[in-house]
């Protein structure tokens, strides 16, 4: 049987992140995994959801529905947060008794992070990736509380040839992105962004690696401001490099 | 105050203006009380098992409030105590003041308690003319300072020593230096006199028995002991949310509390106190009052959504943990109550309108369910709040902006149509030129500025449905390894282990009793005389005073202690007498080896004051007090008036969480095992 996954490219993923949807349909071909991408899909509707707009969510989560309707396999994320949305608040926006509610049984819970699809569903950590560099990485909240994502990420780039993963202190506490928070509270979102940048400084890596395309839009946008030559990563892209590859500096 | 007095909580004001020295002083604070809690929740590999089954505890006294505020009423009335139900902050503050005057009290003690921050006491009994008096040592010196609380536990965790010193020099007029020991001394001096003179005690409830009608205060410093006991009148405020059903809830919340808190495994005093002293004998307060607060808790109880807001035990940890909290300190959040659950319930007990602000002060990371002991889903009750918000209720009108809710709904057709959301993407792209520097754009038009002020945006770009449909229309398929994708998701699963008990009860009684700082040892009939003698001698011993119980009589300490010159003041004394004790003498009726815990009664022969006030407690242990757990305990005790449990000496950690020994009552506490 081949195996077949759908892409869920999310809308930070497609508007800011074309490279790291590239990579991550590059490593599941790599590894035989036939990949689909159901147009249609548009934006899952967490960002009105966390501003407290859960009916606006409705219109935007039934089109999710709609584009996914009809698929089969897992549907794969670059991102454990909108996974996280899909897979568990989507059974809050449409309840038992909703007429949606067998889809959302159906179709959200086939939702997986790349890195938990890699190492529970493939269960594989080893894929020939390259990448002779010093990285730290940070932990992203949804993933690791969510998902349960604390050491899986982890093993993929440990098994990374040439890869120096050193620890970064804080790992778990949050780089201070939470969407709406960040443009409400800025301040506050800025305060956590340095406690975060500072400790990223402090570890010594070349690069910063997460698996949340939130985290690293966050991440990377205080690293340019403040100039730091250390370079923010998506972990697929780190998957994605091998020898023959010569990574272009992100 | 009451609640429609209260100004609207403007937490981006407030954050913006928080002074540079506080978030540091808090993160040192946080994360000292942090590393304890992880050390403590190491060692029980069942912990989870026991957050369940805290978490079952709880939700069992709230799904029932009405049932059991029923039989704590009946059980506080047939146990001798006044039962009241106050619907909101006035009524309570009335019910208080009105108690005072028919008791005609000039001067009240008070333990800290959360419940009566939140209604406004203090500033309710001062303008009726009475004295109110905060003796936490915390407490103490923000009640000094006219500020509230930063902090659950430690209310001062904002301040430096500096601060204290400083504070206390100019308000006491005294040369007040900046150490904790001293300013510790300070506030224990200043507040020994209040505690004596006194004609009301008012305290919280950490928990009420509904099964007994009992109050459960977990303190460590010995001031909620002293405000107990001492004056003639003990009012405890408490909030409806506090009742449990019965002393095994009881036994299963008292293992999670201390140790997710402070990461002690019993704090220093827990009190158990069912009504009024029972004899006239006896020591405790001749009359007991309970007043239980709703104060918007039925309203947050009927909301399915929100309830759970109400299982919180006030441990603190979420705040310790919380990323918005450890940056912008307590104060902050406008309220009594801070970080994450004062995040969720202020603005349920206050109003949305109020306190609005609160629910979006959070980046959602969830670092506070994974601490709460309780498992309150406190992201989820943020969400729920944020709707309530932005969208409204039955019972509420939002509260965001017409012109937010517009852009929200003109962004969520935008983005719900395929078709929309791709031109839109197209014309992002070209329209955002002039913003744009290299793949950032960097200062954007209000409101986004909000994000580019404090560091860049990605640039729009788009590209990979273009790669995609070139690629595959380029490329035939080959697959050459197959996967079986159909294995569903494996359940992570997690193993216990049984307890190590293989020390003898006795030995780790005293050893538990030396992590906590006590000093106990074995000592034999034949060692009394000698152990006394040092004991006088190093703790400079003139005044003792002694338990009347039986064992304590045989032993014949009290004549072995005049032979070493020891003036022995007799138990009947009153308290001003026995305040002058530098040693109390008592038997312990309990031990707990498991966390080095002395239970005591009270009754005529049993002194409440002899094991608090004086600043040496010498507890002698027989092997027929230990018992394997709590719950053995609460067998036995539940139907006592009195009980204290009493974990290692008297402690502070209000001055820059430094431990500082002998707040309040005992600086030194002696256990003798006796063999």
């Amino acid at each position: 049987m081949r195996a077949r996954v759908q892409v869920f490219a999310t809308c930070l993923g497609e508007n800011f992140f074309s490279d790291v949807l590239k990579d991550m349909v590059t490593v599941l071909e790599r590894l035989g995994v036939q990949c689909e991408f159901p147009e249609g899909q548009t934006c899952c509707g967490q960002p009105f959801y966390n501003s407290g707009f859960q009916s606006q969510t409705l219109a935007l989560a039934r089109n999710w529905l709609r584009a996914f309707a009809n698929t089969t396999g897992y549907i794969v994320a670059p991102s454990g947060s909108c996974t996280d949305f899909v897979r568990h608040r989507y059974l809050e926006l449409f309840p038992p008794g909703a007429p949606e509610h067998p889809q959302v049984e159906e179709i959200a819970s086939r939702a997986v992070e790349f890195t938990e699809f890699l190492t529970r569903v493939l269960k594989v950590t080893e894929m020939g990736a390259h990448f002779p560099h010093k990285v730290t990485y940070h932990a992203a909240c949804h993933s690791l509380r969510n998902l349960g994502l604390r050491d899986e990420p982890k093993l993929l780039l440990q098994a990374v040839e040439g890869l120096e993963l050193v620890p970064l202190a804080e790992e778990e506490t949050c780089c201070g992105f939470g969407g709406v928070f960040s443009v409400i509270y800025p301040e506050v979102s800025r305060a956590m962004m340095d406690a975060k940048v500072k400790n990223i400084q402090a570890s010594g890596a070349e690069y910063i690696v997460t698996n949340e395309p939130g985290c690293l839009m966050n991440i990377s946008g205080v690293l340019q401001r403040i100039g730091s030559p250390i370079k923010p990563m998506h972990l697929i892209q780190i998957l994605a490099s091998s020898k023959d590859s010569s990574r272009p500096s992100p | 105050m009451p609640d429609k007095a209260h100004p609207r909580i403007g937490f981006r004001a407030r954050s913006r203006s928080v002074p540079p020295n506080i978030p540091a002083a808090v993160q040192r604070a946080t994360s000292l009380l942090l590393a304890k809690r992880s050390a403590a929740v190491a060692q029980v590999p069942e912990w989870e098992g026991w957050r369940q089954a805290a978490h079952d505890a709880r939700l069992e006294g709230i799904s029932h409030l009405d049932e059991y505020i029923k039989i704590v009423q009946a059980r506080v009335q047939s146990a001798g105590g006044n039962f009241h139900l106050a619907r909101d902050s006035a009524q309570a503050c009335a019910l208080v003041v009105e108690i005072a005057r028919a008791g005609g009290v000039r001067t009240v003690v008070k333990s800290k308690s959360m419940a009566t921050e939140e209604i406004g006491l203090n500033h309710a009994l001062e303008e009726a003319g009475i004295a109110s008096f905060e003796t936490d040592v915390g407490e103490f010196i923000i009640q000094m300072a006219g500020v509230g609380p930063s902090h659950i536990l430690g209310p001062t965790l904002h301040m430096t020593k500096e601060d204290i010193a400083e504070l206390f020099t100019r308000k006491l007029g005294i040369d007040a230096p900046p150490d904790p020991r001293a300013l510790t001394d300070i506030a224990r001096s200043a507040l020994r006199e209040r505690f004596l003179s006194a004609e009301m005690g008012i305290s919280g409830a950490n928990f009420v028995v509904a099964e007994t009608g009992t109050v459960v205060l977990v303190t460590n410093e010995g001031n909620g002991r002293l405000c107990t006991t001492l004056p003639d009148i003990h009012i405890a405020v408490a909030g409806i949310d506090k009742i449990i059903p019965d002393w095994n809830s009881l036994a299963a919340l008292l293992r999670v509390l201390p140790r997710n808190a402070t990461g002690q495994k019993l704090s220093t005093y827990t009190s158990f106190i069912t009504g009024p002293r029972r004899s006239e004998g006896e020591e405790g307060a001749r009359e007991f009052h309970l007043i239980l607060l709703d104060n918007g808790r039925s309203r947050i109880r009927s909301d399915p959504a929100a309830s759970e807001t109400l299982l919180c035990i006030r441990c603190a940890a979420c705040l310790n943990i919380c990323p918005v909290y450890n940056h912008v300190g307590g104060h902050a959040y406008g309220g009594a109550y801070s970080g994450p659950i004062g995040a969720i319930l202020s603005p349920q007990l206050l109003g949305t309108n109020i306190a609005g602000d609160l629910p979006f002060a959070s980046s959602l990371c969830g670092a506070c369910t994974d601490v709460c002991p309780v498992k309150i889903p406190i992201p989820s009750i943020l969400l729920h709040l944020r709707h309530r918000i932005a969208e409204g209720q039955v019972a509420e009108r939002p509260s965001v902006p017409f012109r937010v809710r517009l852009m929200a709904s003109l962004a969520s057709i935008g983005l719900s149509s395929p078709w929309l959301y791709h031109t839109g993407a197209f014309l992002i792209r070209l329209g955002q030129r002039p913003f744009q520097h290299g793949d950032r754009l960097t200062a954007l038009p209000p409101p986004l500025n909000r994000w580019t002020n404090v560091r860049p945006f990605p640039a729009f770009r788009g590209g990979f449905q273009k790669w995609w449909h070139t690629r595959r229309s380029a490329r035939s398929q080959t697959f050459s390894k197959s996967q079986n994708l159909e294995s569903s998701l494996p359940a992570r699963e997690t193993a216990s282990q049984p307890a190590n008990l293989s020390l003898a009860a006795m030995d780790r009684l005293i050893q538990e009793v030396n992590l906590v700082a006590g000093h106990a040892q074995h000592i034999t009939l034949q060692e009394i005389d000698a152990a006394l003698a040092t004991l006088v001698a190093v703790g400079g011993i003139k005044k003792a005073a002694l338990w009347q119980t039986d064992y304590i009589t045989r032993l014949a300490l009290a004549d072995r202690l005049r032979k070493l010159g020891v003036n022995i003041i007799p138990a009947t004394a009153d308290k001003r007498a026995l305040a002058e004790a530098d040693l109390g003498i008592t038997e312990v009726d309990f031990a707990l080896p498991e966390s080095g815990t002395l239970g005591l009664l009270s009754s005529p022969d049993r002194s409440r004051s002899i094991s608090v006030l004086p600043r040496a407690h010498l507890a002698v242990v027989r092997p027929q007090a230990l018992r394997p757990d709590l719950q053995q305990v609460f067998q036995e005790a539940k139907n006592e008036g009195y009980l204290v449990f009493i974990t290692g000496p008297s402690r502070t950690s209000d001055i820059e969480s430094v431990p500082t020994l002998g707040a309040h009552g005992p600086e030194a506490l002696y256990v003798w095992a006796m063999d």
